[in-house]
């Protein structure tokens, strides 16, 4: 297993300690990691309401390999700079000081913002359901611009941010809503979605092209699998297959060829699907860019045996994928914590003079590999079989510990020198010491390539598109790396029965909300949905009017101004986007 | 993978099953995507230096390959080292 096997390290048995929470009363609790029957298991005790145990992960081997560190490294990092939105005034601590507060330690890499809890789906175990709350949650577009400037405001802006829900697209300014994003100079748009507005029928293709041209790039995929009977279990609507490929059809026909299929993995519903979803995903290599496994996150009060049951670690989602693809994709070597490329990404940003995108989320959050076709053979294979992985890493992390200071010191000897000789001799000096720092960088980027090319394997196209990359981590390298390859990676949210402290202050993933007061609350993607949630909602909850109705009405046939059939309707579409019969609404405005 | 009778009738494939095409399909899709952004004419796949070296570095791998090849793994591991010594002197 990843150059470790026989070492001293996987044979000793695992012990950490850390900080959670009792999932009864949400108070902080200490708890520990152990190690019984070749699993991971976190077990903790409440005074008041008990002892607590749930697995983290069901191979101890792979987890200890997430864990692994050198003298020179480890997977476990900190951001670079991560300035806190809020004093940390509530003496339980994290996750109570949300805001962000002082104590978090990763910079946001993909803003989020919940454009509505209005959805045209009605699944059992989502948060986000109008009908189940009584109320609406969905920011104007003067809230939805203050959140994107309070992302964008920050140090190390995030490049990506995505538009979450409910189902987005039920909203008639969704485009427009885009238009702002990219106005902001987020590099990446992003919308997670069931497929709603993109598969319609009438007016799909068009909507679909007008978001692309609006700014929207990629489509995060609600995919449970390619089995009508799958959808069935898990979201409760029949013949949803062709509703999602006319989604990728519209796409591949308005060329926005940036499609991310998520599927939430639920032991016994959806494991067996995982194979057919990569497989999917290769055949539609020209849109789909990527998949994105989702553990299903346990709420709400069950029993040890209830969680048993349900529970799903990412190791297990990456054995499944090993069995499923027949050790094309193996747990042995195949899958990195996102973290790994951390070093490797500031010194790439670094060199490229662009924005760096730091991933210093926890290990225990995701894991990731990129799907490549040997062109020789034409068989699928991780892309570590085009590389020397650690020893790329280890390489990186040197040269990034050795260089890490001219981000903040360029040259300065030619201005110091001749600085005291006026004006003139300020401005020589200047440019001087300008071109000192090109020239130095030209060497550094001579360097790094040299480095990492020597742990290189093959050539071939992707090849020379990586080179592209490292040489200058421009946004059309790195797409155009990403279209020759399928990223795989799998997430595992964290609820109250597996909250770790150390896990939700290196969140990387961050919901952005506009308060009543004018003001913008951060908050990790993990403790906004197991802690905050419910309070906040209620702060920022709006009143269902008849005009919010009639933007997004399936019961009388009409949806967004076109008519679609009422057996279409009732066979894909929850009435009403889940908002409840309510009498004396029609004269509301 | 379950065999029950309802799953038997799902379709299940694995990927030994890819097209023949399927590797092609990759490139087109990267073929595409460097067209796309080289007709801003503003990409860096107009840089005609940036070009130049990637020209430079495939053909360094592809040597690459074979001097690994006839070198053994053993030699090779000692060459990488002395090379990233050197590499990393600041």
């Amino acid at each position: 297993m990843y150059h470790i096997d026989g070492s001293d390290y996987l044979k000793e048995k695992w012990y950490s300690k850390t900080i959670s929470v009792c999932p009864e009363c949400l108070q902080r609790i200490p708890a520990e990691y152990i190690e019984e029957d070749g699993k991971i298991w976190m077990v903790k005790t409440c005074p008041e309401h008990g002892d607590f145990k749930d697995l983290i992960s069901s191979s101890a081997r792979y987890y200890k390999w997430t864990h692994y560190k050198t003298d020179k490294w480890e997977f476990l990092k900190n951001g670079e700079a991560n300035p806190s939105d809020v004093p940390a005034t509530d003496p339980r601590g994290c996750p109570w000081n949300c805001g962000l507060c002082p104590e978090h330690l990763s910079t946001c890499a993909l803003a989020l913002i919940d454009l509505t809890n209005r959805c045209n789906m009605a699944c059992s175990f989502c948060y986000a359901n109008i009908g189940k709350a009584g109320y609406l949650v969905e920011p104007s577009l003067e809230e939805i611009d203050r959140i994107m400037a309070h992302f964008r405001s920050k140090p190390i802006p995030p490049p990506a941010i995505m538009f979450t829900g409910g189902e987005p697209t039920v909203r008639k300014d969704f485009p427009e809503i885009c238009a702002m994003a990219r106005k902001h100079g987020f590099k990446e748009v992003i919308v997670a979605t069931n497929g709603y507005g993109f598969q319609r029928k009438k007016g799909g293709l068009e909507f679909t092209k007008e978001c692309y041209e609006k700014g929207l790039d990629t489509l995060y995929l609600q995919f449970d699998g390619i089995n009508n009977e799958t959808y069935e279990k898990t979201r409760g609507i029949k013949n949803l297959m062709a509703y999602k490929e006319r989604v990728v059809e519209n796409c591949r026909k308005a060329e926005l060829t940036s499609i991310v299929l998520v599927a939430t993995i639920a032991r016994g519903v959806t494991d067996m699907e995982v194979g057919n979803i990569i497989q999917y995903a290769i055949d539609n290599i020209d849109v789909v860019r990527g998949i994105t496994f989702q553990p299903v996150s346990l709420c709400g009060r069950i029993s040890f045996e209830e969680m048993q049951d349900l529970r799903i670690t990412n190791a297990d989602v990456i054995q499944e994928i090993d069995k499923q693809t027949g050790g094309a994709v193996s747990i042995e070597n195949a899958w990195y914590p996102l973290s790994t490329i951390v070093e490797l990404g500031r010194i790439m940003s670094f060199l490229a003079g662009v924005e760096p995108v730091e991933f210093t989320c926890h290990p225990d959050c995701g894991f990731s590999t990129y799907l490549v076709v040997d062109p020789e053979t034409n068989k699928m294979v991780p892309i570590m079989e085009y590389f020397d992985p650690l020893k790329i890493i280890d390489f990186a992390n040197q040269f990034w510990e050795k260089i890490k200071h001219k981000e903040k010191e360029p040259i300065k000897i030619f201005t110091d020198l001749l600085g005291n000789f006026g004006d003139a001799g300020k401005s020589l000096g200047e440019t001087m010491d300008k071109g000192a720092n090109w020239l130095d960088m030209q060497q550094l980027r001579a360097r790094f390539l040299m480095g990492m090319l020597q742990y290189t394997k093959k050539s071939g196209k992707l090849m020379d598109m990586f080179t592209r990359v490292l040489l200058n981590a421009r946004w059309d390298s790195i797409s155009s790396f990403s279209h020759g390859a399928l990223l795989i990676s799998s997430m595992h949210f964290q609820d109250a029965y597996n909250f770790d402290v150390e896990r939700a202050k290196r969140c990387i993933v961050h919901f952005g909300i506009a308060m009543p007061d004018g003001t913008v609350k951060e908050c990790s993607f993990c403790t906004m949905n197991s802690f905050h949630r419910p309070h906040i909602e209620k702060l920022i909850a709006k009143e269902v009017t008849n005009k919010i109705r009639n933007e997004f009405d399936t019961t009388t046939g009409k949806v967004r101004g076109e008519i679609i059939s009422k057996e279409e309707v009732v066979s894909e579409i929850q009435p009403n986007g889940g908002i409840p019969e309510r009498k004396g609404m029609e004269d509301e405005v | 993978m379950p065999e029950n009778s309802s799953d038997a009738q799902r379709k299940f494939r694995t990927l030994t099953e890819l097209k023949p095409s399927t590797a092609k399909e990759y490139q087109d899709a990267i073929v595409k995507r460097v067209d796309y952004f080289a007709a801003t004419g503003t990409s860096t796949f107009n840089n005609a230096i940036e070009n130049v070296i990637v020209t430079g570095a495939s053909l360094f791998l592809n040597a690459k390959e074979k001097i690994d090849a006839m070198l053994g793994d053993e030699l090779v591991d000692k060459v990488h080292s002395a090379i990233e010594k050197i590499l990393l002197l600041f």
